[in-house]
């Protein structure tokens, strides 16, 4: 390579390829833009505005019931805006033709997909639920929540956490196996609200469907996985839980597999 | 490893649910060579620069760059090639420096001045050091093309692949990319597509012409130029015509004289079989005819527009190496 002589050359090989900076890149877009705080301060605010008004002024709320209500808030509304961020993350890509212009340098396919997937994680696991659940954990244990210990509120998020990357891992997917952005946006929507409806009528799947780790599985109000966990009580069931833990590994495998024969 | 031939195809092909979109290619570029690549929409050139850089693969046959297999050892070619795509797209949130940084990063972990200074060198080479700090979604198309070149160079690459590079450039734009490209030569092969025909035959040296997905042409471009129909005179001349004409038609080494008549004056096309005798005899034979006033004379050179519109309209001008 003429000129290039004064220079140190990239020696990543095989997966790693162009891991480094396209890693660099992904965080990059998280953390030196304005999403991070953008992110942060909407589900901050969403989370512990609601949570508050319920509470501090709510006449005649228990508190008992606070682990719930946060769980109902904190589980259901930011797997949507995981589904918005990540729809155009693959596709985007591959229609405007931004992922053949990065993949025409010396980077491999694997490199390109994690740095779609370990970013992108990494942001909504921080901005979506770390940075708003500590406010709420301070707001619940002020108002004598039943949160059993800062370990068990922390292992809570981690299970709201889970549940995010199922759709981020889904939706990226998704992505990958499909050039149409309807569907891409569409199927997972349809299933994180379809989820009600297949429990009326299969009540079993409350054993397996993420809904049940933030939204309670049967009449009662309360039982969801993650209240319970709060909460230092047994769940229902740990079948959620495995059941995402599972499909998250399986989506970003075939994401991982899929893209590598991906016509560009 | 023949370090002389940097392309090489056999009989590479590409399928898309039925529809060949490039039937098998057999083709040679050779170093520091600016090999323009031409056709009409759809003939299959993005989808030969494509197969080249393992974002597509082939249906049947191969291709190796720099002696690598193309679909095995891709990453190692992209090390050495320089990509500009027919509509270059970038993140939008980066800035025109940024996208240079990014790209060059594939390539290079430091020395952090040294990174900086050719992203200096590439913006003060495609004119866009006054555009560094301005996100890439501000640009118009013609600036985002620059923007396309500079990055395709950032790793001072041993074979740059250009789909378009000229397109949305104004004519100085335009220039300045071909002084580039001419520029290029002593250090880079060029493989590059384009609808421009004026600019393949200033700065080319190599042409193939791509129609339906088959080579339908393919050689030196003086070749091309020359034509396949052998070596042509013109004649161009005032008077009466037709006792000379019949004189040279006769002659055993002329195959071929065609007459047409434009503002009283006759240009003949001669077409010889002997070139040697033809550059002694013809023009002396003619004027033996003490009555004609010849105005020019010399040997036909094609236009490559000419050659080019004879092969995607089905003519029979031009062929294969």
């Amino acid at each position: 390579m003429a000129g290039n002589s004064e220079f140190e050359i990239v020696q990543e090989q095989g997966w790693r390829r162009g891991l480094h900076n396209l890693m660099r890149q992904g965080f990059a877009s998280w953390w030196k833009t304005n999403n991070w705080w953008v992110q942060t301060l909407i589900w901050t605010g969403v989370i512990n505005f609601i949570l508050a008004g319920m509470l501090w002024s709510a006449q005649g709320f228990n508190v008992q019931d606070a682990l719930s209500f946060y769980a109902i808030f904190a589980g259901l509304f930011p797997p949507i805006a995981v589904i918005i961020i990540m729809q155009d993350v693959v596709v985007g890509e591959k229609l405007s033709g931004t992922a053949a212009w990065v993949l025409s340098k010396p980077a491999s396919r694997t490199a390109f997909i994690l740095s779609k997937l370990v970013p992108n994680a990494v942001g909504v696991a921080a901005t979506m639920v770390l940075f708003p659940g500590v406010l709420a954990f301070v707001q619940l244990v002020f108002a004598g929540a039943p949160v059993a210990s800062p370990l068990h509120f922390l292992a809570g998020l981690g299970i709201f956490v889970l549940n995010l990357w199922f759709y981020l891992t889904l939706t990226l997917m998704l992505g990958v196996l499909t050039n149409s952005r309807a569907a891409v946006i569409a199927i997972p929507m349809a299933f994180a609200f379809g989820q009600q409806y297949l429990l009326n009528m299969v009540p079993v799947l409350r054993y397996v469907l993420p809904w049940t780790l933030s939204l309670p599985p049967g009449e009662a109000f309360s039982g969801a996985v993650v209240p319970s966990v709060m909460a230092g009580v047994a769940p229902f069931s740990w079948g959620p839980v495995i059941f995402v833990s599972v499909c998250i590994v399986v989506f970003s495998a075939v994401s991982l597999w899929r893209f590598q024969d991906q016509e560009l | 490893m023949n370090e002389t031939v940097v392309i090489r195809t056999n009989g590479l092909s590409k399928t898309y649910e039925g529809v060949e979109a490039l039937k098998p290619l057999d083709l040679t570029v050779t170093a520091n060579s600016i090999f323009g690549f031409l056709g009409p929409n759809g003939a299959g050139k993005t989808t030969t620069m494509k197969l080249l850089l393992g974002l597509i693969r082939p249906t049947s046959g191969s291709a190796t760059i720099f002696g690598m297999d193309s679909v095995r050892q891709s990453p190692d070619i992209r090390a050495r090639i320089g990509y500009l795509p027919q509509e270059p797209r970038f993140y939008e949130h980066h800035t025109v420096r940024e996208t240079l940084d990014f790209t060059a990063r594939f390539f290079f972990k430091g020395p952090e001045q040294a990174i900086r200074q050719r992203i200096e060198e590439m913006l003060d080479l495609v004119g866009l050091e006054d555009k560094a700090d301005r996100k890439v979604k501000t640009l118009s198309g013609g600036e985002q093309q620059r923007l396309g070149i500079a990055q395709a160079q950032v790793n001072y690459p041993d074979l740059l692949i250009l789909d378009e590079p000229a397109a949305s450039l104004d004519p100085l734009g335009r220039r300045d990319v071909l002084e580039v490209l001419s520029r290029l030569r002593k250090h880079t092969t060029v493989f590059y597509s384009t609808h421009i025909l004026d600019d393949v035959q200033k700065v080319s040296d190599t042409v193939a012409i791509l129609n339906h997905g088959v080579l339908a042409a393919y050689g030196p471009i003086e070749t091309l130029l020359a034509g396949s129909s052998g070596v042509v005179y013109t004649v161009t001349l005032k008077g009466s015509t037709e006792p000379a004409r019949a004189r040279i038609a006769a002659l055993p080494w002329v195959r071929d004289l065609q007459a047409s008549e434009r503002e009283g004056q006759s240009t003949w096309t001669v077409a010889v079989s002997d070139e040697l005798t033809a550059e002694q005899q013809l023009l002396r034979t003619i004027l033996v005819d003490t009555g004609l006033i010849v105005t020019s004379f010399g040997r036909k050179r094609y236009e490559l527009e000419e050659v080019f519109t004879n092969i995607v309209e089905g003519g029979a001008h031009g062929g294969k190496q």
